[in-house]
């Protein structure tokens, strides 16, 4: 069963004067639980393909569908809420907000949702990434393999059926990242998240049960399609 | 590369790429330049001003040498002890109207080129004399004199031609064409130098042709008109010492009158809240040169990173600021000098502001070093940043670990991240809150006096009065008028014979004696304690001159004890009174005015028919009085005084800080119906006292208000008559049949004044119309003073959140990554403007609390001013939406680039 799919998706940056083709007409669709690598040399557009199709940039044309809605029409709100509640990221730079500690964060995309945590659940994600120690921190107080762990937590928080993850383990060393990625596959599979995760290192991909090959904006290898 | 790389390219640079946010910067920087250079011009009206309004009241010259033909000066001019070539008014003659019979009349005389420029004297219609029989006559002298006379008119007068020092007795008529009414100059030389008859004498208030000869037979007198050159003295003041009757003869510039403190006052005020506005002004550059900065950290660690120095980045980015204000420096000295034209102009004549070159260049950079002074702070914490401080931020991480956060377990995202904002940055809260404090204070306070001025703008029920000041009477208990001074039926008469008057309504008062048969009432014996020393029948037992002490329960029956009041004694020997008297104030009004104390009255009715005959008399006598001292929370000053007791709270009546000790307190024993014994003393100024007893019947009882405790007695003009004597009216009030316009207000007044050159003639539409210009000023200057200070905080408060969305892109972008939605985001950033509202007008509330108490125990009235919390709420008003459309315009702003630019701070 498809979660998420897009047809003829199109993304387009303008640079000087010329128009830069960053997605070109890409369909493909993903499925429930599955753990799929995106990779490609460095300005192939692979992480453009992960934010347009997390809906974090919207596409210049095509479409993205979650489960059968378009998201070409929802409105800012209703992302939004999508966002919060069926999305979770996990960006190469951490991105935590720097004034909230580390359970603060986590507890971000519950808090907006109006929600009442799931204390279990939470516990559950937390004693997985072995976080429990770190909570109170502030993340300036934080290593960069134990805020990447509190970003994970936090895409996490809200029960969400897939996790896009951008390079996450590229600000890491090698240690860290092994131990990133594989608490990743882990809890993702765990929970039966579907995992989408961008990557330019073939060690990274090839824990993947699918690899995307992504140069000039097209796809040009799905392990699972057999293109090539 | 063409172009040279310097500072200067540098900052004209980042001038051009960051044109936007410099705007707020920029205002910022034109306004504090605009009011410290205001601040200076204020100083220099004001200096400008007083030296004017000096030189329109007595001219510009030093001295005036009366009887100076005969004074040789030439050694002094030679000398240099004189200042430039002396001036002279050459005196012709004394004139009087045709229809002047006092005699007061003018003294005519022609000035000089020299004399004419020290002598200032000022055109307020027409022109100065050309040829002859031509005269320019001060405006005063003219309604002195009783000449009705237009510009052009041909004026009659009857001449003493001088005859060098005296003016001859020979009367000569001559005929005149006024050309000009000139300013007044003479009434106030004879203010400010009352001892001298002769200057109000010789010097001329009327001007005819320069070059005009004395009537033959006659001889010029010359009045010599020069400033002393102050560093040499020795000749001249030898010359002087010869001229007889020195000490009167001569003049300089001394006295500084009520106007000059006027004007002190005022420009002092102005130039105040310019310094206070200055200050409010620095505060927004500090901030939005600040935000500025901060926002450019990265660009400040990478020029610190390839080897900038402190010096060299404080020079760089102190080069920006400092080529806004060269920049704004003619703009902002225009402001400043129109600013301080503008009110100049609307104070009046006497408000002059001449700047000169020096001036405005001085209030250019006086602006220039505000603005640089306000830069260097954050410039100053700018360079202190090490090169990886500025470029990762640590500063901020380096505060975020040494603060001890708990984690919420359950939290609103917006809420908590203004809390931990304003936990991390205190330092924008504290300045937004001391700029909002002060704004509270300045307008609560503002608004304050505005009330003042509104509840004592109010006059009389009359269009004119005409006053008497002065003391009728021997002693306090036998009436005696003075009449070569007095405000007589005649004057009332005389006053109504005018045919614009429509009524004339006079007011008496003076004291009458009740005869006390029996024992004395303890209530009228507590009256007594309140005139001791006057009035009452005992003298204090201390020495007059030495002060009297106030009354106490330890002194009381020492001072009832002592020695009997030598009026008290003689009046029962000249009378005849072989009872004890109570020595009572009385006043007496037209009957139609009686209705003034209605709201007063207790008991009775005021029966105006009964009063006129005699019959009653209404007195004020509250129910309950007392006699009571204060004494002041540290003990050290007392005040005694008689209290109305009958009100319910008689400790409303105070100060709570003071403590009230009521020493005697009585009842009154007097109802409505009872008869009172009068006795009228008078003395026609003979020395002999006619006695008038009369049996009366209390009609009504006064005494609701407070402060109306002393016993008195009230009765119509007709009713005083029934006693006899004569006595002078107090006070005349004028009514005009079809109202009064600014024309016929100059004109009525012109006429009174004329009539009773020797009262105090006031005119109401003249107060009103002074206390309306006054308050129209004083509203402008504080709504000015309170939109400025509103400008400024909205300005500061968006400038610093504006700058905060600015740089928390990335934060913003992680939120929208992890479904925050713009409300949530907006919210947040307002929340942090409403902690900083909140703190700002928590602390100018209190402040202005604190303050309004402080003042009111400092001051002599232990009043407190009124209490006024609607600026706080306008300014909330207009704050709050501007901020909130604000924020949401710089959050859409921001949130118009996708969540990926955002978190790239793109």
């Amino acid at each position: 069963m498809n979660i998420i799919e897009c047809k003829n998706l199109t993304k387009e940056y303008l640079s000087g004067k010329n128009v830069v083709k960053a997605v070109d007409d890409v369909t493909i669709s993903f499925e429930q639980g599955e753990f799929c690598a995106i990779t490609g040399p460095s300005g192939s557009g692979k992480s453009t393909f992960l934010h347009v199709l997390s809906s974090l940039e919207n596409p210049t044309s095509g479409s993205v569908y979650y489960g059968e809605n378009s998201l070409s029409s929802y409105n800012d709100n209703q992302l939004s809420i999508l966002r919060r509640r069926r999305f979770g990221f996990v960006f190469q730079a951490y991105n935590l907000v720097q004034e909230l500690t580390g359970y603060e964060n986590i507890l971000l995309p519950v808090m907006l949702d109006g929600k009442k945590p799931d204390e279990e659940y939470l516990k559950k994600v937390i004693d997985m990434l072995g976080i429990g120690d770190r909570l109170e921190h502030l993340p300036s107080a934080l290593s960069g393999g134990q805020q990447q762990r509190i970003a994970i937590a936090r895409a996490l928080a809200n029960r969400p059926s897939i996790l896009f993850a951008d390079e996450p383990t590229g600000n890491l060393d090698s240690k860290s990242g092994r131990e990133v990625l594989s608490l990743l596959k882990y809890v993702s599979k765990q929970l039966g998240v579907t995992l989408i995760l961008v990557t330019h290192d073939l060690h990274v991909a090839e824990q993947a049960e699918r690899i995307l090959t992504i140069e000039d904006g097209r796809i040009v290898k799905d392990t699972k399609s057999g293109i090539m | 590369m063409k172009k040279k790389l310097t500072v200067n390219s540098l900052a004209v640079g980042n001038l051009k790429l960051r044109r936007k946010q410099y705007t707020i910067l920029i205002i910022g920087i034109i306004l504090a330049m605009v009011f410290s250079s205001g601040t200076l011009f204020f100083i220099s009206c004001m200096q400008s001003s007083r030296e004017e309004t000096m030189y329109r009241r007595q001219g510009k010259q030093d001295y005036i040498i009366l009887n100076a033909q005969d004074i040789d000066f030439s050694p002094a001019v030679t000398h240099g002890d004189i200042d430039g070539e002396i001036g002279y008014a050459h005196v012709l003659s004394y004139a009087i109207s045709k229809t002047n019979t006092n005699f007061d009349g003018i003294t005519i005389g022609w000035l000089d080129e020299r004399g004419k420029e020290l002598y200032y004297q000022q055109l307020e219609e027409g022109r100065f004399p050309e040829k002859a029989g031509e005269i320019a006559i001060e405006k005063t002298m003219l309604s002195r004199m009783k000449i009705d006379a237009e510009i052009g008119d041909e004026i009659t007068l009857l001449t003493y031609a001088s005859n060098g020092s005296v003016f001859l007795p020979e009367e000569t008529q001559q005929t005149y064409t006024l050309v000009g009414v000139l300013a007044d100059r003479r009434i106030y030389l004879d203010m400010l130098h009352p001892e001298s008859y002769e200057i109000s004498q010789f010097v001329p208030c009327a001007f005819v042709a320069p070059g005009e000869q004395v009537a033959p037979g006659g001889k010029e007198n010359l009045i010599a008109l020069f400033n002393e050159n102050w560093q040499e003295y020795s000749l001249l003041y030898d010359i002087l010492s010869e001229v007889p009757r020195l000490s009167t003869d001569y003049i300089y510039s001394i006295s500084i009158g009520d106007t000059y403190s006027n004007i002190s006052n005022s420009t002092t005020a102005f130039a105040f809240l310019s310094v206070l506005l200055t200050f409010a002004s620095a505060v927004t550059i500090v901030n939005s040169f600040g935000n500025n900065l901060k926002e450019r950290k990265n660009q400040i660690g990478m020029l610190r990173a390839v080897g900038a120095t402190k010096r060299q980045i404080i020079n760089i980015f102190g080069r920006e600021a400092f080529i806004i204000s060269i920049i704004s420096a003619p703009i902002s000295t225009a402001l400043a000098y129109f600013g301080v034209r503008l009110f100049s102009v609307l104070m009046g004549d006497y408000f002059v502001f001449i700047p000169n070159v020096t001036v405005l260049i001085l209030g250019a950079v006086i602006g220039i070093i505000c603005v640089m002074l306000a830069a260097l702070i954050p410039l100053f914490g700018i360079a202190k940043l090490s090169p990886m401080q500025a470029i990762r931020d640590i500063e901020l991480m380096r505060k975020m670990k040494n603060k001890k956060i708990k984690s919420q377990k359950n939290f609103s995202v917006s809420r908590l991240l203004a809390k931990r904002n304003l936990t991390f940055s205190p330092g924008r809260r504290i300045v937004v809150s001391v700029l909002l404090c002060i704004t509270t204070l300045v307008g609560c306070f503002s608004v304050s006096y505005l009330y003042i001025m509104d509840e004592e703008n109010y006059f009389t029920r009359y269009d004119y009065t005409i006053h008497n000041y002065g003391e009728y009477g021997r002693n306090s208990f036998i009436n005696s008028p003075s009449f070569d001074k007095a405000l007589t039926e005649n004057s009332r008469q005389e006053c109504l014979s005018l045919p614009t008057v429509q009524s004339v309504l006079g007011v008496k008062s003076g004291y009458i004696n009740i005869i006390i048969e029996g024992e004395y009432p303890e209530y009228l014996k507590i009256n007594e304690y309140d005139g001791i020393g006057s009035t009452a029948r005992y003298m204090p037992k201390y020495e007059m001159f030495s002060g009297l002490p106030d009354l106490r329960e330890d002194n009381l029956d020492e001072y009832m004890s002592a020695e009997i009041n030598p009026d008290y004694v003689y009046v029962k020997q000249v009378a005849g009174y072989t009872e004890e008297i109570f020595n009572s104030s009385f006043t007496a009004r037209s009957g139609e005015l009686l209705r003034l104390y209605e709201d007063d009255l207790l008991y009775g009715e005021i029966n105006i028919e009964k009063l006129n005959s005699g019959e009653e008399i209404i007195i004020n006598a509250p129910d309950k009085i007392g006699f009571s001292y204060e004494l002041t929370s540290n003990g050290e000053s007392s005040i005694s005084s008689l209290v109305n007791l009958s009100s319910d709270d008689p400790a409303a009546l105070y100060d709570k800080r003071t403590i009230n000790h009521v020493i005697k307190s009585a009842e009154s024993p007097f109802k409505v119906g009872d008869t009172l014994t009068l006795s009228f003393l008078y003395d026609d100024g003979t020395g002999k006292v006619t006695r008038t007893d009369r049996a009366v019947k209390i009609g009504a009882i006064t005494g609701k208000n407070y402060y109306g405790g002393r016993f008195s007695i009230v009765t119509t003009l007709e009713g005083l008559q029934k006693f006899g004597g004569n006595l002078p009216y107090d006070e005349l009030g004028v009514m005009i049949k079809d109202g009064v316009t600014a024309e016929s207000d100059e004109e009525m007044q012109t006429e009174l004044e004329a009539m009773f050159p020797d009262k105090d003639v006031t005119s109401k539409f003249a107060f009103n119309e002074g206390e309306k210009q006054e308050i129209r000023l004083t509203m402008l200057a504080v709504i000015s003073l309170i939109i400025i200070f509103s400008c400024i905080c909205i300005s500061l408060i968006n400038n610093s959140i504006s700058s905060q969305i600015r740089y928390s892109k990335k934060t913003i972008g992680t939120l929208r990554a992890v479904g925050a939605s713009e409300k949530d985001l907006s919210f947040g950033y307002f929340l942090q403007v409403l902690s900083m509202v909140a703190w700002g007008f928590g602390a100018g509330i209190v402040s202005y609390i604190i303050s309004r108490y402080l003042l009111g125990f400092f001051t002599i009235e232990n009043t407190l001013l009124p209490f006024t919390l609607w600026p706080v709420l306008l300014l909330m008003a207009a704050l709050l939406p501007v901020c909130f459309i604000n924020i949401k315009t710089k959050v859409r702003q921001v949130m118009k680039h996708s969540i990926v630019e955002n978190i790239r701070e793109l």
